[in-house]
């Protein structure tokens, strides 16, 4: 009886239950602006409220949405043909003009920067063709670029202005509009409405804490939360009857790096004798409970760019002891516990990769190495290793798509403060490799390209590449027909089902 | 006494600034960057250095406070770092849900507490009294980040009365404010009971009802009155834990208060925010001491005639 009364004033019309999806996020997007986006909950919800040019499908391969066409003229012009049949919420259809002052905002020399500028640098002018046909110049070429077109779409007005911070003046293309963003919840609404979903209205609730997430779960408060409940808590929610886990490989590797500036890691065979020391099955049934499976390179093996001959790199301690002797560190002998050498770790505060760390350095003393674990706060962590002052440390790579990645990471060009190769690795044959596949159009010539290039990096090993980490989510029995996205994206809640039968609603429970 | 108080708030405005130089100062020491926070992985040094000069954070620490000192004198907090809105709308949006939550503890507090003291002592040595006392020693003992899902897991999860978190309506408010206030009450109960304890056997007690005063009258004319300032000190000097406090408990039931806010910037370096809450929370602590003393002047009359004769 009192759950619709307000406090201090803050009345907010609630949606019918039975069209409303509920789920729970930890933290607040940090921006409503889709130029702005780079945190994943801000890039979750302009999903939802923006078009763009392309979208990911659930295994993050690109499908055009508001292009229908999209065509490498050559490998410097990429021409796009627009879906005519898309409007703003104002009414107005959305045009090559709006298109074109959406990503000319990237060039602009901006009071309020965009972070999202760099994946721009190699766009040189956009050419309006025709009402909804427009030309992409670039000043060298990539073929990636397509992949930067994920960004939502605004109209022309908005987009020739500065940052947008207040959602009431968005003007949006997608399927739902802002309708209410407060400090603790955001609440979507579907632009027309559709009397064939069943999903009208989609509330973000912010809450931080993830036993009330799970309590929240339990109660029938909320319908889904994603990759946001610790792993302890998943291993219950089989004890939960009206919960349910759903799991799928996520666009997350975890690896494992050496700085190439440290004399005893430059050496190849010590790399390649860590790398054998890792008892990866072992970590990944303990620490992720078996959710969790080997990575071989960055890329899944859903990937149409991963290559399948590449050999797993299997646990043989052996084989690691020779390879230290053979580089030159032989056991010393004289006490039986001395270590070869001893090797810095740094780590993030994150438990579960200080787990790891612990895991690695026990994993590394069998073979004689002493590892040291030191774990740092993210602040520190990071500015350490991009100043390349750590010998190792782990991190993973998420939501990335498409296989230039490994320019970003391993290319010479990339060493900070240019790109991420924080190791400082430098191979001639990667870079020429690297260079070519950045502008190679047609697809079976780059497989071949990026084939070459996992197996160089898989033999010299710049990373030990060590797990994907799954995309898991808990949803309510009410909830059916949910797909999880590979990089976490929450497109499939549109479209999902609800049981009638099963009733959830906080408003029932207080009626007992 | 009206001079005396132009001087107290006076006495403000360098302590606020003291304050906030000194945890700017604080924040900024602490390793990271902002930059890190707006700009993400995907970018190079050349390009946050570029966005570090625009937001100004390449100046030294010292032009960086000075200068944020100087927005405030003109009323203008900044923005926050991240997510560009002004840090006043933020402030703003979240000090009433934060002060909704403390004066509903604080009131909650003292409703239930100081009754049960008074009994407590009246029944002092017997079973009321000891159960009291063993209450008392719980809630103390209890840290709100364990007690607060403990009353979720009962009375929403189990039993389906109340929402586990939000700010959905009167309701929602009920599991923060007994987990906020269980500390506070434990303390109220104690020191009212010991205080009410030891003026029950003072002189003028026995004086009173010596001169045939009703014993309504001595309990609560005399005796709980005498026993106040020693109540209004602990209740001032647990303001401190009620704010922190606050923090762990708008977490816990995701309550979108300043706490909650400050955290966040905390974690992400948003300097202009945590240094907004900092002012609000050292301008409350000032506020507090400063309404404490006068509720002194106003219950003891030998502090008023001593000062101001």
């Amino acid at each position: 009886m009192f759950a619709n009364l307000s406090i201090g004033g803050c009345a907010v019309k609630s949606p019918p239950i039975e069209k409303t999806f509920r789920l729970a996020w930890g933290d607040s997007p940090r921006t409503v602006d889709p130029r702005y986006a780079i945190d994943a909950d801000s890039e979750y919800l302009a999903d939802l409220v923006h078009c763009s040019l392309m979208k990911f499908d659930p295994n993050g391969i690109p499908k055009n949405q508001l292009a229908s066409e999209m065509k490498w003229v050559d490998p410097k012009t990429l021409e796009v043909t627009l879906n005519s049949t898309f409007q703003f919420s104002d009414g107005k259809p959305v045009t090559a003009e709006d298109v074109q002052a959406s990503y000319e905002f990237f060039k602009k020399d901006l009071k309020d920067p965009t972070p999202l500028k760099s994946n721009f640098s190699s766009l040189s002018r956009i050419e309006v063709l025709s009402p909804y046909k427009l030309r992409f110049h670039l000043s060298e070429p990539y073929i990636e670029f397509t992949y930067n077109l994920s960004i939502g779409i605004l109209p022309k007005s908005l987009a020739i202005g500065t940052k947008l911070t207040d959602f009431r003046k968005i003007i949006s293309c997608g399927d739902f509009s802002i309708d209410e963003w407060t400090s603790n919840f955001i609440q979507l609404q579907r632009r027309v409405e559709n009397p064939l979903k069943d999903v009208q209205t989609i509330r973000i609730e912010i809450v931080q804490d993830e036993n009330t997430r799970l309590f929240k779960l339990r109660n029938s408060e909320l319908d889904l939360v994603q990759n946001a409940l610790n792993r302890d808590q998943l291993a219950k929610i089989h004890e939960y009857k009206n919960l349910r886990l759903l799991r799928r490989p996520g666009l997350k590797t975890e690896y494992l790096a050496f700085q190439f500036q440290d004399p005893i890691l430059k050496q190849k065979k010590v790399r390649q004798a860590i790398a054998y020391a890792i008892d990866r099955k072992k970590i990944m049934d303990h620490v992720f409970h078996g959710w969790a499976y080997p990575a071989d390179t960055i890329l899944l093996p859903s990937d149409p760019y991963f290559n399948k001959k590449l050999k797993p790199i299997e646990y043989q301690v052996e084989k690691a002891k020779n390879l230290l002797d053979e580089a030159g560190f032989p056991m010393k002998g004289v006490k039986k516990d001395e270590p070869r050498f001893t090797l810095k770790l740094k780590t993030t505060t994150n438990p579960t990769r200080l787990i790891f760390a612990y895991a690695l350095a026990d994993e590394l003393n069998k073979v004689g190495i002493d590892l040291q674990v030191e774990s740092l706060d993210w602040g520190k962590f990071k500015s350490d290793v991009d100043q390349g002052v750590a010998q190792m440390w782990s991190l993973n790579w998420i939501g990335f798509k498409g296989p230039d990645i490994y320019r970003y990471v391993f290319a010479t060009s990339s060493i900070p403060p240019n790109g991420a190769n924080r190791g400082h690795f430098s191979h001639f044959k990667l870079d020429q490799l690297l260079e070519e596949g950045k502008g190679t159009i047609n697809f079976s010539q780059r497989k071949k390209i990026y084939d070459q290039v996992q197996e160089i990096i898989q033999e010299e090993l710049p990373y030990v590449f060590l797990w994907h980490e799954e995309q898991f989510v808990v949803i309510h029995e009410r909830v059916k027909h949910y797909e999880i996205y590979s990089d976490g994206r929450l497109l499939s809640i549109p479209d999902v089902v609800f049981n009638s039968d099963k009733k959830s609603t906080i408003n029932l429970n207080l009626k007992k | 006494m009206n001079f005396y108080i132009l001087k107290r708030i006076l006495y403000f405005i360098p302590m606020s600034f003291l304050v906030v130089s000194l945890s700017a100062a604080m924040i900024h020491f602490i390793p990271g960057d902002p930059v890190d926070q707006i700009a993400g992985d995907f970018i190079s040094e050349v390009e946050k250095n570029e966005i570090r000069k625009k937001l100004g954070l390449d100046k030294s620490l010292f032009h960086q406070i000075l200068h944020y000192c100087e927005g405030v004198v003109h009323g203008d907090f900044g923005q926050s770092l991240i997510m560009g809105r002004s840090v006043i709308d933020l402030l703003s949006e979240r000090a009433l849900p934060s002060l909704e939550l403390a004066v509903s503890a604080v009131f909650f507090s003292v409703v239930i507490s100081i009754p049960l003291g008074i009994l407590s002592a009246l029944q002092s040595g017997k079973l009321f009294d000891f159960l009291c006392l063993g209450s008392s020693l719980i809630g103390t003992s209890m840290p709100n980040f364990w007690l607060g899902p403990l009353l979720v897991l009962f009375f929403s999860v189990h039993l389906g009365w109340l929402p586990v978190s939000g700010r959905t309506g009167l309701s929602s408010i009920v599991l923060p404010v007994i987990t906020l206030s269980s500390s506070l009450s434990a303390v109220l109960i104690r020191v009212t009971r010991v205080n009410f304890l030891e003026q029950l056997h003072a002189d003028y007690v026995r004086t009173a009802r010596s001169k045939g005063l009703s014993e309504f009258k001595v309990l609560f004319k005399h005796t709980l009155k005498n026993s106040s300032i020693s109540i209004l000190t602990i209740l001032s000097s647990q303001f401190g834990t009620l704010i922190t406090g606050t923090i762990i408990t708008e977490k816990v039931f995701s309550w979108p208060g300043l706490g909650i806010l400050m955290t966040e910037a905390i974690e992400r370096r948003d300097y202009p925010v945590v240094q907004g809450c900092l002012l609000v929370f050292s301008f409350t602590f000032l506020l507090n001491s400063l309404l404490t003393d006068l509720l002194y002047f106003w219950l003891d009359p030998r502090i008023r005639t001593g000062k101001f004769s």
